[in-house]
């Protein structure tokens, strides 16, 4: 079963966001280390896009999708803010020194280290990120077959 | 589950320049403004080392990351120091992710941070009666 949600963009949404994200893969069996990573993952993504993108609105701003995929998670973010490809995103400079360290460009950073595919695109005005990570508890077609098959999602 | 922030001041017969900061629950969006709201306070007082306890800390994330930079840069320009202790799992990885603290200033738990405070103790204490080496 796959998991939708719409906001306008407003902070305060991003709390109940991720806790409805943690919840539906929690049913799904996705393990605690991956529930927290993708928690995390959704969070980057969520403040990048209220901090740089448009002010919230009063009709829906973004879109969340998540599905399971082949071996893993696909989450999919959609958003209608100002166009920013996170994967054209220059690296952090992990050897600065902390004291002059920013947490800009820290979050990208994240989103590509704890991703398996990282994919952007800009469709008919609206930010469209996709990210996938395997996921060895998550049901799909690659897993091998258990002796309690019967009891996975299917896709 | 929100944060818990809890400061240990050292009681008598413990290393003054020490202060300890426990930290319970998420570091992120939600709560870094409140963990920077509660640190002021501290820097207020006079110490040279901040040892961040975060046995309980299950997450966090750049918001959080930038809370904790931020109390690092204080104590660089203190002239202090600034170690973490017990960091589990979830929260080292992206320690690790992002090279956000320095090697070395990590302990993986309060045993070892209490032997080198030991150490640093006992040096501390040579060096200002001198060294016997030398007398």
């Amino acid at each position: 079963m796959g998991f939708t949600l719409r906001l306008t963009g407003h902070p305060d949404e991003i709390p109940g966001a991720l806790h409805a994200l943690e919840a539906w893969l929690g049913s799904e069996g996705v393990s605690d280390e991956d529930r927290g990573e993708w928690r995390l993952l959704a969070e980057e993504v969520l403040m990048n896009i209220v901090q740089h993108g448009s002010p919230p609105q009063a009709a829906e701003s973004i879109r969340i999708d998540g599905r399971f995929h082949g071996d893993g998670v696909e989450l999919r973010v959609e958003d209608r803010g100002r166009p920013f490809d996170p994967c054209a995103a220059p690296p952090p400079d992990l050897s600065a020194p902390l004291e002059v360290r920013r947490a800009g460009g820290l979050g990208v950073h994240l989103l590509r280290s704890l991703t398996d595919e990282m994919a952007y695109a800009y469709r008919d005005g609206r930010n469209v990120l996709t990210l996938r990570k395997r996921s060895p508890a998550a049901p799909g077609p690659q897993r091998p077959a258990q002796p309690e098959a019967g009891a996975e999602h299917p896709l | 589950m929100a944060l818990s922030v809890a400061i240990g001041k050292p009681g008598n017969g413990q290393n003054q320049a020490v202060r300890t900061v426990s930290l319970e629950g998420r570091l992120d969006n939600e709560s870094a403004a409140q963990l920077d709201q509660q640190l002021l306070p501290l820097w207020l007082e006079p110490f040279d080392l901040l040892v961040f306890n975060l046995a309980r800390l299950a997450y966090i994330s750049s918001m959080g990351l930038r809370s904790l930079f931020a109390a690092q840069k204080t104590m660089r320009e203190r002239q202090g120091r600034t170690l973490f202790v017990d960091t589990q799992p979830a929260v080292q990885k992206v320690f690790d992710i992002v090279a956000a603290v320095d090697v070395g200033s990590v302990f993986a738990s309060a045993a070892e941070l209490d032997a080198y405070l030991d150490s640093m103790q006992r040096r501390a204490s040579q060096s200002s009666s001198g060294d016997p080496d030398r007398a």
